[in-house]
């Protein structure tokens, strides 16, 4: 039975503007998930804050800590044989150098509508997402597959470098060239043509870049995927190396295991690592109704006396603004998160009296926040690889969007796949608090390790239980609500 | 090991008991109903973006007309139609998947609206 709600003639030129694109939030893709029921929110929220004390309850001991995590070598030599027969890594590097030149030629010569194009959902779905959530899988892949650095990898004199990296420079071309990518994501509105010249120039940047430091140390602190990727490796059950025989050990472990024992090794690495956390947190609250008011509707009527109207009414003169008050939020939130971490490591410091700097202990529990930082990201963002990732399959038999059929995989009418709302806030939920269990859990190891007495250690964890659930929190309150259309 | 166990033990039965506790009790379903909304949109180049909650199982109609051609496309359905200046073009359907899906103008990249489909 229907039953007819309502016609509406939704007018054109409601201020005469055009809003919608404030509200179009990607360069790309739109992750199609609903705000998560409130009661679902708060049900997270309580359960990490019992579930971090459960852990401070029940691994208490140094002995624990110091015992090394264990590590199981996997894969029988005769695969190793195989792969080398098929010359798999040379088949890889090839499928991964092929899929970048295609992305760069079907922006330039192709079909500019973006989801006709194969270079916008290789780009910003399969390689930007994808390639993350394969390193968090399988580790450390990209070290041995990243295009620009096997693009490079022939010219050996020229991959030497002329000068030793500054040790001062540390990670921030990274950290830059990440605030950039972050930037071109959230307010880019690229288009094929454009991602194509993006990527040109990137790779101008990483050949330029590797003349003058040298394949080896570009590639450890300068590019930003080699950066990303390999922070998020560490969190991987996988773990790839060649022995000291040449030969190469796969090895098996515990998730997030690979954080053990880890300091991070400069400043700049964990601005790095908090802008993984603050940039996905910040995108999520940027889509929210919330937000949006809070610019546009002027609650605090700060805006209006000074434009003498309304600031909706003042949208074309205001619109730079907004996107440089974003982008200042943005690019400032990494360090907003570093002065709380501070703050909550400060608070630490001051209960067990130890004489550890706050510098020192930012970098020694540095890497316990990216468990958090790698779930929130995935909640976030893996309806995408579902609904648009998908897509490649289709992508590939017309990458120019030209109509080609090439492998009888073209975009046929056929549905990508959604999976149900329910099962995607109970995802949410749960991923979000399998990484603050797993955070907590490598900060309590970690003060085992940094301070003499387990009560110290124990003590020592309550600020920074606090800070992570308060990270926690904020994350599924953001996921939670209502969005702007 | 002991330790590992009595940790899971108290973790499930807390996180279970929780859960009973916070989760509303579900309503029982209410005879199927579905609504139809109908929309008309009429772009000139100006256009604020529509925030449309529906039901699943929802009938949306929708016509639109432009002053330019254009290319539709409604995320999710996976749509793509052609619109011809000045031509009103109408089709509808069955909003079957819960999510949230825009429907844009390829050509002028105006969003015309988002759909927030809610569950049952």
């Amino acid at each position: 039975m229907h039953i007819l709600s309502r016609t509406q003639q939704i007018g054109a030129s409601v201020f005469g503007l055009t809003l919608s694109s404030i509200a179009q939030a990607h360069s790309f893709g739109e992750p199609y998930t609903l705000p998560m029921p409130y009661w679902m929110y708060i049900y997270g929220a309580i359960a990490a804050l019992v579930l971090s004390f459960l852990i401070l309850g029940f691994f208490y001991r140094a002995e624990q800590a110091s015992r090394p995590h264990k590590q199981w070598p996997i894969g029988h030599p005769r695969l190793f044989k195989f792969a080398r027969a098929i010359k798999l890594s040379t088949l890889l590097k090839s499928i991964v150098l092929l899929s970048f030149g295609l992305a760069i030629v079907s922006g330039l010569i192709g079909n500019q509508d973006r989801y006709r194009n194969f270079n916008m959902t290789f780009f910003w779905i399969s390689f930007a997402l994808g390639a993350s959530y394969l390193s968090a899988a399988f580790g450390n892949w990209y070290q041995y597959l990243n295009p620009w650095r096997v693009m490079l990898a022939p010219l050996k004199r020229f991959s030497q470098g002329r000068q030793t990296y500054p040790s001062q420079l540390a990670y921030w071309p990274a950290v830059g060239l990440y605030m950039a990518f972050i930037c071109l994501e959230l307010f880019g509105n690229t288009k094929p043509f454009s991602l194509s010249l993006i990527l040109i120039s990137y790779t101008i940047i990483n050949t330029l870049a590797v003349w003058r430091y040298g394949s080896q140390n570009w590639f450890k602190y300068g590019e930003l995927f080699s950066v990303m990727f390999q922070l998020i490796a560490k969190m991987a059950p996988l773990h790839y190396q060649p022995s000291a025989e040449g030969k190469y050990k796969l090895q098996l472990r515990m998730p997030f295991s690979g954080l053990l024992e880890q300091r991070v090794e400069h400043g700049s690495l964990l601005v790095f690592l908090l802008f993984m956390l603050s940039s996905t947190a910040y995108d999520g609250l940027r889509e929210t109704s919330l937000w949006f008011n809070l610019f546009w509707k002027d609650p605090l009527h700060i805006l209006e006396p000074l434009l003498g109207e309304h600031p909706l009414y003042a949208y074309l003169s205001l619109r730079p603004w907004y996107i440089g008050f974003e982008t200042v939020c943005l690019l400032l939130s990494p360090f907003l998160y570093l002065g709380l971490f501070r703050l909550f490591l400060w608070l630490g410091k001051l209960i067990t009296q130890t004489k550890l700097s706050v510098s020192e202990l930012a970098l020694r529990f540095g890497y316990s926040l990216l468990p958090i930082a790698l779930v929130y990201h995935i909640t976030h963002y893996y309806t995408l690889l579902l609904s648009q990732g998908l897509k490649i399959r289709g992508l590939i038999s017309d990458p120019f969007g030209w109509g080609w059929n090439l492998f009888g995989t073209a975009i046929s009418g056929r549905l990508p796949v959604l999976p149900d709302m329910g099962f995607i806030w109970n995802s949410q939920v749960w991923l979000i608090l399998i990484g603050h269990v797993a955070s907590v859990y490598l900060a309590h190891a970690e003060a085992l390790r940094s301070f003499p007495s387990q009560r110290q250690a124990s003590l020592s964890q309550l600020p920074m239980l606090l800070l992570m659930v308060i990270f926690t929190g904020a994350g599924l309150w953001i996921l939670a609500q209502p969005l702007q259309g | 090991m002991r330790h590992k166990l009595v940790f899971i033990g108290c973790a499930a039965l807390l996180l279970g008991g929780l859960w009973l506790l916070l989760k509303p009790s579900s309503q029982p379903a209410i005879a199927a109903t579905t609504t139809l909304h109908e929309y008309n949109f009429v772009v000139n180049g100006h256009y604020e973006s529509q925030r449309i909650r529906v039901t699943q199982g929802d009938t949306v109609k929708i016509e639109i007309r432009s002053t330019q051609n254009d290319q539709l496309h409604l995320h999710g359905i996976d749509k793509h139609l052609h619109i011809a200046a000045d031509t009103p073009l109408n089709f509808e359907f069955v909003a079957s998947q819960p999510g949230r899906f825009a429907l844009e103008l390829h050509d002028s990249g105006i969003q015309l609206a988002t759909f927030e489909v809610y569950p049952h």
